[in-house]
C-alpha cells in the first residue's frame, strides 16, 4: 500500500475484499464490515467494496443498509448490472417502487394533466396494446429492471422476463455509446419465436412482445404513444 | 462478398457495412467509419452474443437500434454477423429489405 491511502493501488483494495471474504467465511461478519468499510473510506470511488458489502447485509436480513450502500455503487457505476441486478432483488427496493409509483400516480391525479385520457392508468394503457392483434405482452420496469406493471398472454415469468429483457438492453445501450451512436430510443429484437421492442427513457424500459407476423412499422405511433403517456403517467423522466 | 457489401453502402444514409464472424473477429467492412474498425467489430459481436447467452438464441435473427445520432442494424446467423451503421434519418425498410437479401447471398458464398 502506498502513503497515499489505498486509491491508486488496485491490488491492495483486492486483497481487503479478499481479506474480508475470508471473515465472512469465518463468521466474522462484524470485522469484515469494519474491513469494508475502511476500503470504502480510503479508495473512494470504487464500487467492488460496497458490493461486496452490500452482500453481506443481504445475508444478515439487513436490507436498508444493502439498499443504501448499493444506491452509492450505483451512483458511481451507474452502468454496473450486478449491482443493479441486486438492488432490483431487494424487498425493500420493490416497496420503495411500489409507493414512488402510487406517489406518482396520485400527485398525477391531482394535477389532471391536459394530455391525459380519462381512461389512462398503467393497466389501461397496458390492457389496450394487448387488445391489438399481434402484441402478446407488455412490460414496464425501471433502469434497474424491477417490474413495475405486466399484462401477458404468453405462459412466462413477468419478473425474470422484464429483467433478463432490460439488462440486455442496459449492455447495447452501453455499447452503442461506445460505437458512438448517440442516444438510444428504441431496440427491436426481430427473434425466431417472436419480436421484442424496447423504448427506452432514463427511468423506464417499455418492453413489448409481439409475435412475427405482426406489421411493426403499424405499431409504431401506437407504442410510441403509451410509452409517452407511461411516462406522464408515472411522473418519471 | 464485397459486391454484396458495396449495394448495401450504396444505398442513401448507408454509412459503412461490416461482416463480422462470431468472435467478432472483422471479415469484410464496406464504406466510412471514424471507428476503431476491430473495436466496432468486437461490441457488434458482444451484443449479439448477449442475446445468445441470456436468451438463448443460436442464430437467425436480428437487432435494430435506433438513436439520436446513428442507427445500427445486426444480423446474425449461423457462422456470421452482418451489420450496418446508419444515419438517424434513412428508410429503415429499404435497409431492412436489402439486409435480408444480402444476408442469403453472403450465406451461399460463405
Amino acid at each position: 500500500m502506498n502513503e497515499e491511502g489505498l486509491q491508486p493501488d488496485v491490488n491492495s483494495l483486492d486483497v481487503l475484499i479478499s481479506l474480508a471474504d475470508l471473515y465472512v467465511e469465518n463468521g466474522l461478519f462484524d470485522e469484515a464490515k469494519d474491513l469494508l468499510k475502511t476500503a470504502i473510506k480510503e479508495s473512494g470511488e470504487v464500487a467492488k467494496p460496497y458490493l461486496s458489502l452490500s452482500k453481506i447485509y443481504i445475508s444478515q436480513g439487513e436490507e436498508r443498509e444493502a439498499a443504501e450502500i448499493l444506491r452509492r455503487a450505483l451512483e458511481i457505476e451507474p452502468e454496473n448490472v450486478e449491482i443493479k441486478q441486486l438492488l432490483g432483488s431487494l424487498k425493500i427496493e420493490k416497496e420503495e417502487k411500489v409507493k414512488i409509483k402510487e406517489k406518482a400516480k396520485e400527485e398525477t391525479k391531482e394535477k389532471k394533466p391536459v394530455k391525459m385520457k380519462s381512461s389512462d392508468s398503467l393497466s389501461g394503457i397496458l390492457n389496450n396494446l394487448l387488445k391489438i392483434k399481434g402484441i402478446m405482452g407488455a412490460l414496464v420496469v425501471d433502469d434497474i429492471g424491477a417490474l413495475i406493471e405486466a399484462h401477458m398472454e404468453l405462459p412466462m415469468e413477468q419478473e425474470s422476463t422484464g429483467a433478463i429483457i432490460s439488462s440486455i438492453y442496459d449492455r447495447i445501450c452501453f455499447s452503442a455509446s461506445d460505437l458512438e451512436l448517440g442516444t438510444v430510443s428504441k431496440v427491436l429484437f426481430e427473434l425466431p419465436g417472436g419480436n421484442i421492442v424496447v423504448l427506452g427513457s432514463k427511468s423506464l424500459r417499455f418492453i413489448i412482445l409481439t409475435n412475427r407476423n405482426v406489421l411493426l412499422g403499424e405499431l409504431e405511433s401506437v407504442l410510441i404513444d403509451a410509452f409517452d403517456r407511461t411516462i406522464a403517467l408515472l411522473g418519471v423522466e | 462478398m464485397k459486391e454484396v457489401m458495396e449495394k448495401i453502402v450504396a444505398i442513401d444514409g448507408v454509412l459503412s457495412c461490416y461482416l463480422v464472424d462470431r468472435e467478432g473477429e472483422i471479415v469484410g467492412f464496406a464504406g466510412k467509419s471514424k471507428l476503431d474498425k476491430s473495436l466496432a467489430s468486437a461490441l457488434i459481436a458482444s451484443m449479439s452474443k448477449e442475446l445468445t447467452t441470456q436468451m438463448d438464441i443460436q442464430d437467425n435473427f436480428s437487432i435494430t437500434i435506433l438513436a439520436a445520432g446513428k442507427n445500427l442494424f445486426i444480423v446474425t446467423q449461423r457462422n456470421f454477423i452482418l451489420a450496418v451503421f446508419t444515419s438517424p434519418n434513412v428508410d429503415t425498410g429499404k435497409v431492412r429489405f436489402e439486409l435480408r437479401k444480402s444476408i442469403k447471398e453472403i450465406s451461399e458464398k460463405l
